[in-house]
């Protein structure tokens, strides 16, 4: 069986309101290939990153993930593509801040339908280097602890793409290169491609680019 | 982390709105388990009573006020009625049993009944110390008035005019204390009894001391059993020109009511239209009777039992908007949820289980609190203690009750719950 590829998609376009707000011709990416999706704010990023994590279907063109048409799997489908295979880093991390840092970990794998792992989840811990605060609440971390849980929650179940939702669109050059050493990293060691979807140009020293997406409207003109 | 944890980790962070809730529901459920609790003990006690009394035969008057007054012991009685009615009942083929009462006096709260051995008998009450009454002036004393007053065998026992406390003490004619008798749970227990013979005396020797001054020689009342509840508990104004027109026979005599059994069901429909139309007494059926109280007491229980629905109902209310609320400062959570590769149904069932959470607790707690108000109520409260209420006794309706309060908070989660599965997690997560 040869080596399917981590992502295939073609003509995909997605609307919202009645306007495109994405449009990808093509896109394939064999597994380790970490990279960028490069573009500026209305060009689709995050509408891309959704559709590549199964959370909305385009309305046109077709994708794949780990060689599973995403359309064709189903809402169940897509849930369980996502449990098993993907691991999403929000922009604004989105961290529950009702339970603990550890059972915000614990969470994602009992979500996942996964059973649990106290080794590895202290192992996780241990390398994002917040292994004396996993009875934390998010509320008592800092915002550089609180992006590591992020990370940490995003690779409890071992997923082949790692998502970043502009990681570093906030931070000042030191600190953005911290956060993609971090995400850099985390993914290696767990065995994940990192996809980041950003505007921020700094990246491109540390990350290819992969795609580069343009405003549809925009492109039309 | 489980789901469950995670909807306690969730109501922990709301610790009003969660106490809110759950003291709504509480509060409701129980009230409405109080109700069920008491009521049950109040039906069983009344059916105790009345058990195996077809018929009770008294005065004219109010049919459930005699039944009250002759079987329960609560109400004043109707008036008296002439010993040769029972004598001419238990001549009558269709009547196994007719037991006579007789009353008039008391001992603080509790009725001295002057009656028959076969009266202990019929509510299965037994002699533990001592032995049954013999001759007048002899009292056996019910489990709770030995309870309560400490009187043993052989103490003197003075009983007091009239059916409430605080009447004239009989004091030149003290009752022997013979026997004490097991507690049956029914009427029994709050008795003092005597042969009829000994009300008889006590009221002859009563009525010599009150007549002397006027009527020395009146000496024909005797065999009278004071018609106190008829004249409102204390009257002494007796009907002398009538009791004077008759001798001291013993056909004078009279008692206050008389309990019968029948011998055969054909008596039911005969033997009261018969005494109703025929004689001067009445004939009144306990269950019929009581099928009436229960009536009358329904509305109120029925009333009190809305009160409790409706606050259930506020309970379901006061969860549904918490829920809501919650579910608008928790969009993202869900949506995470969803992202971390939850379905939509886990989602939906996140937010039933919180809500399932408030109404098992707060159904839980009321009932522990019914549970707890009935084992007070019995702790001060000797007539509850009759009602046989005992804290650790669970009626079929408090499953029921359960049931209710956890339907009313899936009603209550069923829009949330909606609204959570049909979120477009994508277009949130874009937003934020």
């Amino acid at each position: 069986m040869p080596a399917a590829n981590l992502i295939d998609l073609d003509d995909v376009v997605h609307h919202a309101g009645g306007k495109p707000i994405l449009s990808v011709e093509r896109l394939s990416l064999p597994p380790g290939r970490h990279g960028l999706l490069l573009g500026p704010s209305g060009s689709g990023k995050t509408t891309l990153l959704h559709a590549l994590a199964g959370l909305l279907v385009p309305d046109q063109g077709r994708l794949s993930l780990l060689g599973h048409d995403l359309r064709a799997i189903g809402d169940a489908g897509r849930d369980r593509l996502r449990a098993d295979h993907v691991g999403i880093v929000f922009q604004q991390l989105h961290l529950i801040h009702a339970v603990s840092i550890a059972d915000n970990l614990r969470l994602a794998r009992r979500l996942a339908g996964k059973a649990p792992d106290e080794k590895g989840l202290k192992e996780l811990l241990i390398r994002v280097g917040l292994a004396d605060r996993m009875n934390a609440v998010p509320a008592d971390l800092s915002q550089g602890e609180r992006q590591r849980v992020a990370v940490a929650r995003a690779l409890v179940n071992q997923p082949a793409l790692l998502l970043a939702d502009e990681p570093t669109s906030a931070l000042d050059d030191a600190n953005c290169d911290g956060v993609i050493d971090l995400l850099l990293d985390q993914a290696q060691l767990s065995g994940a491609t990192l996809l980041v979807a950003t505007h921020d140009r700094r990246l491109m020293s540390r990350l290819p680019v992969l795609l580069e997406l343009a405003k549809p409207m925009e492109r039309a003109a | 982390m489980n789901m469950l944890g995670l909807s306690l980790a969730y109501l922990r962070r709301r610790p009003l709105t969660t106490g809110l809730n759950l003291l709504l529901l509480a509060l409701g459920v129980a009230l409405i388990a109080f109700l069920l609790l008491l009521e049950r003990g109040l039906e069983n006690q009344l059916s105790r009573d009345v058990a195996g009394i077809d018929m009770v035969v008294g005065a004219k008057g109010s049919p459930l006020q005699l039944v009250l007054s002759a079987v329960m012991q609560v109400d004043v009685p109707t008036g008296n009625v002439p010993l040769a009615a029972l004598e001419e009942l238990r001549r009558n083929k269709m009547v196994r049993q007719a037991i006579p009462v007789a009353m008039g006096d008391s001992f603080g709260t509790y009725r001295i009944l002057g009656t028959e051995p076969a009266y202990i008998t019929h509510y299965g009450g037994q002699v533990v110390t001592g032995r049954m009454f013999e001759g007048p002036m002899e009292a056996v004393l019910g489990a709770e008035v030995a309870a309560t007053s400490g009187l043993g065998l052989d103490s003197a026992l003075v009983g007091s005019h009239g059916l409430t406390a605080g009447g004239d003490a009989h004091a030149d004619m003290p009752y022997r204390v013979v026997g004490i008798l097991a507690r049956t749970g029914t009427v029994l227990d709050r008795l003092v009894l005597t042969p009829v013979a000994s009300v008889w005396a006590v009221h002859d020797h009563h009525h010599h001391h009150e007549d002397k001054a006027e009527q020395p020689a009146d000496d024909h009342d005797h065999g009278k059993v004071h018609d106190h509840g008829a004249e409102g508990g204390h009257d002494h104004d007796h009907d002398h020109d009538h009791e004077a027109a008759r001798d001291a026979a013993d056909d004078d005599r009279e008692v206050t009511a008389i309990l019968v059994r029948y011998a055969t069901p054909l008596a039911a429909a005969r033997l009261p239209r018969e005494i109703n139309g025929q004689t001067g007494m009445q004939a009144a059926s306990p269950a019929a009777e009581m099928l009436r109280l229960r009536a009358l007491m329904g509305i109120g229980l029925d009333a009190m039992r809305l009160l409790g629905l409706v606050l259930v109902l506020a309970a379901g209310l006061s969860t549904f908007v918490a829920l809501a609320n919650a579910l608008q400062e928790r969009q993202y959570d869900l949506a995470v949820m969803r992202a971390l590769g939850a379905g939509r149904g886990r989602i939906m069932g996140q937010i039933l289980t919180e809500a399932l959470l408030v109404a098992l607790g707060g159904a839980v707690l009321g009932i522990a609190l019914a549970h707890v108000g009935v084992a007070a109520l019995s702790g001060f409260s000797a007539r509850a203690r009759d009602l046989g209420l005992s804290a650790g006794q669970f009626v079929v309706g408090e499953a029921w009750l359960l049931g209710l309060s956890l339907l009313v908070a899936l009603l209550a989660a069923a829009v949330p719950a909606i609204r959570a599965y049909r979120t477009d997690v994508s277009r949130l997560l874009a937003k934020g």
